[in-house]
């Protein structure tokens, strides 16, 4: 009976994740398999993969942070770490999960690392400890570490994660990467190379550092490119995406060519800006070009920052969709993918698929 | 239908297989019917169909039903089959489109059951394993369960809310992070 329930379930309309969590309050059944591991498997079986909720990003000269629902009718809120920190910055996000800078409380300015793992779904969130690298240009990622895990629905129960990050350190110009790892609960030694460039390399296996040189010739005018997303291209080779003016250039690299410094890039695809956003082009002013701000890969959903706001590219299909009105420049864009199903605090003592003993000793842990 | 089909498809659509409803009422049904049922055709793949295939778990009420559901079917799957070699492009999307029209149409009349029927409907789908009267039949309950509140779903389906007040308190408390 349960396994027909769920056949009902997985049915329930997909881009408004409230009424599951109204089903919820029906009774006690319903609420079990409701937040339960196997519906999330069967959604996952029925549908392929959970949906762009919408993403988070930072328009310059605002307080706080936002979250940007992809539909206009999804009855999702306004998602906010606000519980978490009073400032947050989104810095990566994996199914479910936010990767989210604590910019400490407001008029501080924070120098330090000070990174949070969130699971909007019920607000719970691990504070990480500070990182062994000070360093105020850096960026970190968000990786399951999980074993078996097929990475599509690892936003939930008592998941294992890695956070990779590397940055530039200013008093010795020196590279340093590190990892931290959900196990150990614990940063890893941090590695360190001299590297001229913007693009590096983590090899997490490895621990090597390496320059990523982007395949932008050398006679081109560094500030007319606006680069850059690094993505997975097809066949998970690595993927550019940046912008020259009102074009906008896609590379992938063959995996040949990884071992090869700047060797291997194959220029996929070129898409013409101007038809594509007339309203920007309208708009242009110098120095206001439109820029890459980030890939949903899994959907082939280009994000792109322009004068007049932002703007979503589905590389498929071609559907411009505007996103965002917004004459700032709107920073730290990172999409959201989740199911949104609920995840009761009790639920794995009831759903036996987890160990309880597990699950509480991890306390306020995803 | 089979006429159109090759010789082995219409011996095999010429064949037929009894089945038996837990009332013991007996149905004939062409094989080609009798196989959109994925637990029917191990059987028969098995050689197990002699005598009748009983299922204790559907009554005449319902078997009738998933019979009417099955012929619909087999017959819209047969004529696609046919038509794919005797048509133009152009044509045989035409004729497609109609098949389509005409399935939507018959699904729609189909589910006008009151909710018992629609139950053991879907009891029905999932024991004999036929994947698209499953599809059609919880996306019905599924449709009717959306836009409502949880006390009006209890009430359409004679839920009895089991949950404690606290239980319902912890749902509330932790759905509010993401609803206004």
């Amino acid at each position: 009976m349960d396994e027909l329930l769920e056949e009902i379930f997985i049915r329930l309309p997909f881009d408004d994740p409230a009424i599951l969590f109204r089903a919820a309050l029906v009774c006690k059944s319903w609420r079990l398999l409701i937040s339960g591991h196997s519906l999330r498997r069967r959604l996952l079986e029925f549908h392929g993969s959970p949906p762009l909720r919408g993403f988070f990003c930072r328009v310059s000269g605002e307080p706080a942070s936002r979250f940007v629902p992809a539909s206009s009718s999804s009855s999702l809120r306004c998602l906010s770490a606000g519980d978490v920190t009073p400032r947050w910055r989104p810095v990566d996000s994996l199914h479910g999960c936010v990767l989210v800078q604590d910019e400490g409380a407001p008029g501080l300015r924070v120098m330090h690392i000070n990174l949070v793992v969130w699971n909007p779904s019920g607000g719970k969130a691990r504070r990480l400890p500070r990182p062994p690298v000070f360093t105020y240009r850096w960026n970190a990622i968000l990786l399951c570490t999980t074993p078996g895990c097929d990475h599509l629905d690892c936003g939930y129960g008592d998941r294992q994660f890695q956070v990779a990050l590397a940055g530039t350190r200013p008093s010795d110009g020196l590279t340093y990467a590190c990892v931290y790892s959900s196990e150990q609960r614990a940063w890893s030694k941090p590695i360190s190379a001299h590297l001229d460039g913007v693009q590096v390399k983590y090899d997490l296996g490895k621990q090597e550092l390496s320059l990523i040189r982007p395949p932008v010739p050398d006679d081109v005018i560094w500030h007319d490119w606006h680069c850059v997303a690094l993505m997975r291209a097809e066949g998970d080779s690595l993927g550019f995406a940046m912008t020259q003016k009102f074009k906008l250039f896609m590379w992938s690299r063959e995996a040949a060519g990884l071992d090869n410094g700047d060797a291997g890039w194959v220029q996929r695809r070129v898409i013409d800006l101007y038809e594509m956003i007339p309203d920007a082009w309208n708009h242009w002013v110098p120095f206001s070009a439109p820029k890459v701000s980030t890939v949903a890969e899994r959907f082939g959903i280009i994000f792109i920052d322009t004068c007049v706001g932002l703007f979503s590219i589905d590389l498929k299909s071609g559907l411009v969709t505007k996103l965002l009105v917004s004459n700032y420049i709107i920073r730290d864009v990172v999409p959201y993918v989740s199911f949104c199903t609920p995840a009761f605090g009790s639920r794995a003592a009831f759903a036996g698929d987890q160990e309880p003993s597990k699950f509480l000793n991890a306390g306020n842990f995803i | 239908m089979a006429s159109a089909g090759s010789g082995d498809e219409k011996a095999a659509a010429a064949a037929m297989i009894t089945l038996i409803s837990s009332d013991n009422e007996k149905f004939e049904v062409t094989e080609a019917t009798a196989t959109l049922s994925q637990t029917i055709r191990h059987m028969i793949e098995d050689g197990c169909t002699d005598g009748g295939v009983p299922l204790p778990n559907v009554t005449s009420k319902i078997l009738a039903r998933v019979i009417e559901y099955c012929k619909k079917h087999a017959t819209a799957a047969a004529g696609e089959e046919g038509s794919s070699s005797s048509f133009s492009d152009a044509a045989f999307l035409e004729v497609d489109r109609a098949f389509l029209e005409e399935l939507e149409e018959f699904d729609d009349a189909f589910l006008e059951v009151d909710r018992a029927t629609l139950f053991d409907l879907i009891l029905a789908a999932n024991y004999l394993d036929i994947k698209g009267l499953l599809n059609l039949t919880c996306q019905k309950v599924a449709d009717s369960v959306k836009g409502k509140t949880p006390e009006q779903i209890r009430e359409m389906y004679n839920i009895v809310n089991d949950l404690t007040p606290e239980e319902e308190a912890e749902i509330r408390r932790e759905t509010q992070w993401a609803f206004e």
